[in-house]
């Protein structure tokens, strides 16, 4: 394997700085714990070069997921159960995704599953 | 961002949408369904379902075949066999067979350490009592069902240190404490029944504090460490560390498969995954292979016993205390039984399989030919370890033409000089089963046949345990037997100090 890049938590750490030291000198709270985007993007870079594309996909949604706060995401995970959100407040919460949150593959898909709960009566 | 979606064979007709299709088909689109959404794998396998498959012709086979597409589809395996697929025996153990077989990631999702009526999430196949067959399993299979043997003593440490570290959290936290006879019975518990009832309305309090106050992993790791539970806060760590680090949400990702805990008590968190360690299947022979460290660890069952200290165990090399070799063995010209004994009997095996001392064997199969008033002779046989071939070749030197041919472990044999090699008058193949009675009995029925007088065959207690039992002690001793042949050397003759009837049989000069 190359030479990994440094690995930095969502709070912008360094991973050589997750010590014991650090936990006991009351350096470190839960957010600094937490993957970073960027990390999410790596992985699934190699989860895409070893053939596992749709993971990628998956791993970069999350990495978008990163800045939106956990409330938003169950948001977003209750509106896409079937039954749950008009055609039209799935096409709003893309549109809030990808204007607001930043968050274009997210948008992409909460896009594309309102088209096909349409087509297949899943809306409400 | 680790999912792993959960469908199995029978499910969708279960849940009342078969549509028409056959499970086999229902599943395999879900487990496209699962690849195609991204997800990392799949616990699968047929688990609360797996009865109604089962309940159809060729359904077992559809589950084989269910997790067989998942492994093709590159989805992590986590296999439902922990989970209770019959209350036969026979089948569930069959079922779970059939994952050792195509090499799914997980042959289990794990392991139930409670016994199955603790269980609360729908009873195992298996529980903590048969733990002990799995290991050996694994050995039989050469497989790797994802646990190591261990030691008692190994698991008390463990145990005590878990039960510890648990206490020193809950009253850091300042949870409903964990008293020393408590900690003292969940060491060593087999089931709940095994420890104090807890005030359990204190515990869902703490429960709903946890759930709804400011702690977090972050203080979990202090406490532990400020309670001198270094090793555990340091492995708590390590695994924060890994989620900010993602190795782990590749497909197929474990920690550390190979290596045990170092010293520290610090496990090793290297991450093996499709990326990593990519399955590279291609045919028989190839693909996931326990061997190197993993295969002996999985060999190193705690309830083994080593051949060498059986060995050791087995006999002096040379007996010459009671058992003196005299001289080339001649043809007696008299009625006389020959007693043919092997290569190592008194000369490195000292018992039979049975533990008997072959001093007293030897002693009642003499009293037995003396019981008759016929002589009884005692020759060593070292061209052959072969009881039917001692034997034989006694019967050529006994006057009477009859002798008895014991191997060292105690297999007998009564011959007659005019039958062939593998026929024989009588025949004791199953030594572990003789006891000094039966050798005497053996003696008597020589004597008779020796003196061409009736004799009713010697009974035998009958007892098909013991090959099963037997056979590695059985394998190492006649292996010590056949060592020690001489095949260019004929029969000798042996004097015994301090064995036979009252006044022992001298042997006569030989004639011939």
């Amino acid at each position: 394997m190359t030479e990994r890049p440094v690995v930095r938590t969502v709070s912008g750490r360094a991973l050589d700085e997750l010590t014991i030291e650090a936990v006991l000198a009351g350096e470190l709270t839960a957010e600094d714990f937490r993957i970073s985007g960027e990390t999410l993007r790596r992985q699934a870079d190699a989860a895409e070069a070893t053939g596992y594309p749709q993971l990628a996909h998956n791993l970069r949604r999350a990495a978008e997921l990163t800045r939106v706060s956990n409330q938003e995401v169950l948001d977003v995970y209750n509106a896409l159960r079937p039954g749950r959100a008009t055609y039209d407040q799935l096409i709003r919460l893309a549109d809030h995704l990808e204007g607001d949150l930043d968050a274009p593959l997210t948008a992409a898909l909460v896009r594309e599953a309102a088209e096909v709960y349409l087509e297949r009566g899943l809306v409400e | 961002m680790k999912t792993r979606y959960t469908s199995g064979t029978g499910a969708a007709t279960l849940m009342g949408h078969s549509e028409g299709k056959s499970m086999l088909y229902l599943e395999a689109r879900c487990l496209l369904v699962t690849r195609g959404a991204g997800s990392q794998g799949t616990q699968n396998g047929s688990i609360s379902c797996i009865a109604l498959p089962e309940s159809l012709p060729g359904g077992v086979r559809a589950v084989l075949a269910e997790n067989l597409i998942a492994t093709m589809l590159g989805l992590e395996v986590a296999a439902g066999n922990d989970a209770l697929a019959s209350h036969s025996e026979m089948r569930k153990s069959a079922k779970l067979m059939l994952q050792f077989i195509p090499g799914t990631d997980f042959i289990t999702s794990g392991y139930g350490t409670i016994p199955r009526y603790d269980n609360m999430f729908g009873g195992g196949n298996f529980d903590v009592s048969e733990l002990d067959d799995w290991y050996v399993l694994q050995r039989d299979m050469q497989v790797d069902g994802g646990i190591v043997p261990v030691g008692e003593e190994e698991v008390l440490r463990a145990r005590t240190r878990a039960v510890r570290a648990i206490q020193a959290v809950f009253e850091a936290f300042g949870f409903a404490p964990i008293s020393q006879a408590e900690a003292r019975a969940a060491v060593t518990a087999y089931s709940s029944q095994d420890v104090p009832d807890r005030d359990r309305v204190a515990d869902i309090e703490s429960a709903r504090e946890l759930l709804e106050g400011t702690v977090t992993i972050v203080d979990v790791i202090q406490a532990l460490e400020e309670s001198g539970f270094h090793d555990v806060a340091a492995n708590i760590l390590e695994m924060q560390r890994q989620r900010v680090i993602g190795d782990y949400l590749q497909p197929g990702a474990i920690f550390g498969a190979a290596a045990p805990p170092c010293a520290s008590g610090v496990r090793s968190f290297q991450v093996l995954s499709a990326i990593t360690d990519p399955n590279d299947y291609q045919g028989p022979g190839t693909g996931y292979r326990v061997e190197g460290e993993r295969w002996l660890a999985l060999q190193n069952l705690p309830q083994a016993w080593d051949p060498r200290t059986f060995l050791q165990e087995l006999g002096a090399p040379r007996r010459e205390d009671w058992l003196q070799e005299v001289g080339p063995a001649g043809r007696g010209g008299r009625q006389e039984v020959v007693v043919a004994v092997g290569p190592a009997f008194g000369a490195g095996i000292d018992r039979t399989i049975g533990g008997l001392d072959l001093r007293d064997v030897l002693g009642a199969l003499l009293q037995g030919i003396h019981d008759e008033g016929v002589v009884g002779r005692v020759v060593r046989v070292h061209h052959t370890s072969d009881c039917a071939f001692i034997g034989h070749a006694g019967a050529q030197l006994s006057g009477a033409g009859v002798a008895i041919g014991v191997q060292s472990k105690g297999t007998t044999v009564i011959h007659q000089r005019d039958l062939d090699p593998l026929e024989n008058l009588e025949l004791f193949p199953q030594a572990p089963n003789l006891d000094l009675d039966t050798y005497r009995q053996i003696g008597r029925n020589a004597a008779r046949y020796a003196m061409n007088k009736p004799a009713v065959p010697v009974p035998v207690r009958i007892d098909n345990t013991a090959r099963l039992r037997l056979i590695v002690q059985t394998t190492l001793m006649h292996l010590r037997e056949t060592r020690q042949i001489e095949h260019d050397r004929p029969p000798t003759e042996l004097r015994l100090c301090g064995v036979g009837p009252a006044g022992r049989e001298e042997p006569e000069g030989a004639e011939g």
